[in-house]
């Protein structure tokens, strides 16, 4: 287990590190720049001595480098609740940098009860979390697309009761139980995703995610069925769509 | 464009949704067994090589009475010829060949129709040869001799496909075929295994005989691992 965390979080600092990496050098490219304008004028001012009049200034928009914090939402999993099959719950939280880049992070669990290995009863539950790095970009004044790429693990186990009838009727039935315990997985996502301003800081969206399997603790010959946070395990890439409502606090 | 997320969250709960089946699942490994009467096949052989034997003779005597028959008819037409000629003292000879040549015809008539009726049996008998070594025969029932329950058959077949225990690594079966009892145990392997339409079903493997109480049983696998599903056990009783 603690291997498990460790080999997990080194991989998020990672992941994070990069993030930061990207974020400061862009930030510091943009610095140099302010910088190396602000020199230009004050060699101008001094070089030049009749200085033409400026009808109109266009002020760009200078962001923090934390522009925004958000929590979101999985309202779709929710819904799913009452439902026999599935109990799923999903919440995330997203840091915008310089409004256009943004780091987020998300956690759910999930019980799965997926009609699978029909005669077992089969059950899967654990949960999961993601971390990523994305680009955004406001489309119209209350429309913002973003595209990230996210590393996702998850922890579960599985568990069931097989359950045969002697079609001869001359043996007795079969009744026997299985559980994993303490199994793992982690993958990959691309993610993209679209959101609408419903009120002030109020958005809904969705998150259309292809998401590629990196690996797991597959079982034979009864393999986990479908993993929290990912799907079908039988499938090396899954697409999926989530449904989200986000709060959204700027700092401008 | 306003209602999209709305459908896309119909949409999601449509996709998510599936009709779950209920009911007990009814299966169990199985493995062919096919039954070969040598005991009869051997009493059949002999029968058919008393009747081959039989139908040759019939058919020599037959080519005798025919060709005697022939042989006769040519004198009587020979001495026929003798008498309008002149040779009145004949008629008496003429008579008796005469007599002879409806006897022999007579004994024609009987000896084709036991030559008919041998055919019926050596075809008959061939049929039951056939049959015998296609392996069609009755199994009046087959018991778990672990628990006494039983299966009955009603109509004879080829291919028996004999249950398996899915929770031991063997199966001891009495059989009952024309009012006799024979044993037969199985030894095997087992594993889970999911089918085509995901449901967890079990597999026997590594199979091979025990003990029997038939002349003799021959295991005979297709595959390596000998899965149920590839194996072949042929009884000769």
């Amino acid at each position: 287990m603690q291997e498990f965390l460790f080999k997990y979080i080194t991989k998020g600092l990672a992941v994070f590190a990069i993030g930061c990496l990207l974020i400061s050098t862009s930030q510091a490219q943009e610095l140099d720049s302010l910088a190396q304008n602000q020199s230009d004028s004050v060699s101008l001012a001094t070089q030049t001595t009749a200085v033409e009049p400026i009808d109109s200034i266009e002020i760009a928009e200078v962001y923090p480098l934390l522009s925004d914090v958000s929590i979101l939402l999985d309202y779709g999993k929710l819904m799913l609740i009452a439902s026999d099959f599935e109990s799923k719950m999903e919440a995330g939280i997203e840091l915008g940098i310089k409004n256009n880049f943004f780091i987020t992070a998300e956690y759910g669990q999930s019980q799965l009860a997926p009609n699978a290995y029909t005669n077992t009863n089969y059950k899967v539950e654990g949960n999961y979390y993601r971390i990523g790095l994305g680009y955004k970009r406001a489309m119209s004044a209350k429309t913002n697309m973003g595209l990230s790429l996210r590393y996702a693990a998850a922890n579960y186990q599985d568990e069931g009761v097989i359950k045969i009838e002697s079609t001869s009727e001359l043996f007795d039935e079969v009744d026997e139980p299985f559980a994993r315990e303490n199994l793992s997985a982690n993958w990959y996502e691309l993610v993209f995703n679209s959101e609408s301003e419903l009120m002030s800081n109020l958005y809904l969206g969705f998150n259309f995610r292809v998401r590629f399997m990196s690996s797991y603790d597959k079982q034979s010959p009864i393999d986990t069925y479908a993993i929290p946070g990912y799907g079908r395990t039988f499938d090396k890439s899954v697409p999926a769509l989530n449904l989200y409502i986000k709060y959204k606090l700027n700092f401008k | 464009m306003k209602h999209i997320f709305p459908i896309i969250f119909v949409l999601t709960i449509v996709l998510s949704c599936s009709e779950e089946e209920e009911g007990s699942f009814f299966y169990e490994p199985t493995v062919e067994v096919q039954f070969f009467n040598i005991d009869s096949l051997v009493i059949v052989d002999g029968s058919l090589a008393d009747i081959k034997d039989t139908i040759s003779a019939l058919t020599d005597t037959l080519k005798y009475w025919n060709d005697s028959i022939k042989v006769l008819n040519d004198t009587i037409s020979k001495i026929s010829i003798l008498i309008d000629s002149g040779q009145s003292e004949l008629s008496d000879k003429k008579l008796i060949f005469e007599q002879y040549l409806e006897l022999f015809s007579s004994n024609v008539v009987t000896f084709t129709k036991v030559d008919s009726v041998m055919d019926v049996k050596n075809a008959s008998l061939k049929g039951i040869k056939s049959d015998i070594e296609s392996g069609l025969m009755l199994l009046s029932s087959i018991q778990n001799a672990q628990n006494g329950k039983t299966r009955t058959y009603q109509d004879s077949t080829e291919f028996y496909y004999f249950p398996m225990d899915m929770n031991a690594d063997s199966s001891s079966y009495t059989l009952e075929i024309a009012g006799m009892s024979y044993n037969l145990a199985l030894d095997y392997q087992r594993v889970n295994d999911v089918d085509e339409k995901s449901r967890v079903i079990v597999t026997a493997f590594d199979i091979s005989k025990r003990r029997h109480t038939f002349d003799s049983v021959k295991v005979n696998c297709k595959t390596d691992l000998c899965k149920n599903a590839g194996v072949s056990i042929q009884v000769y009783y």
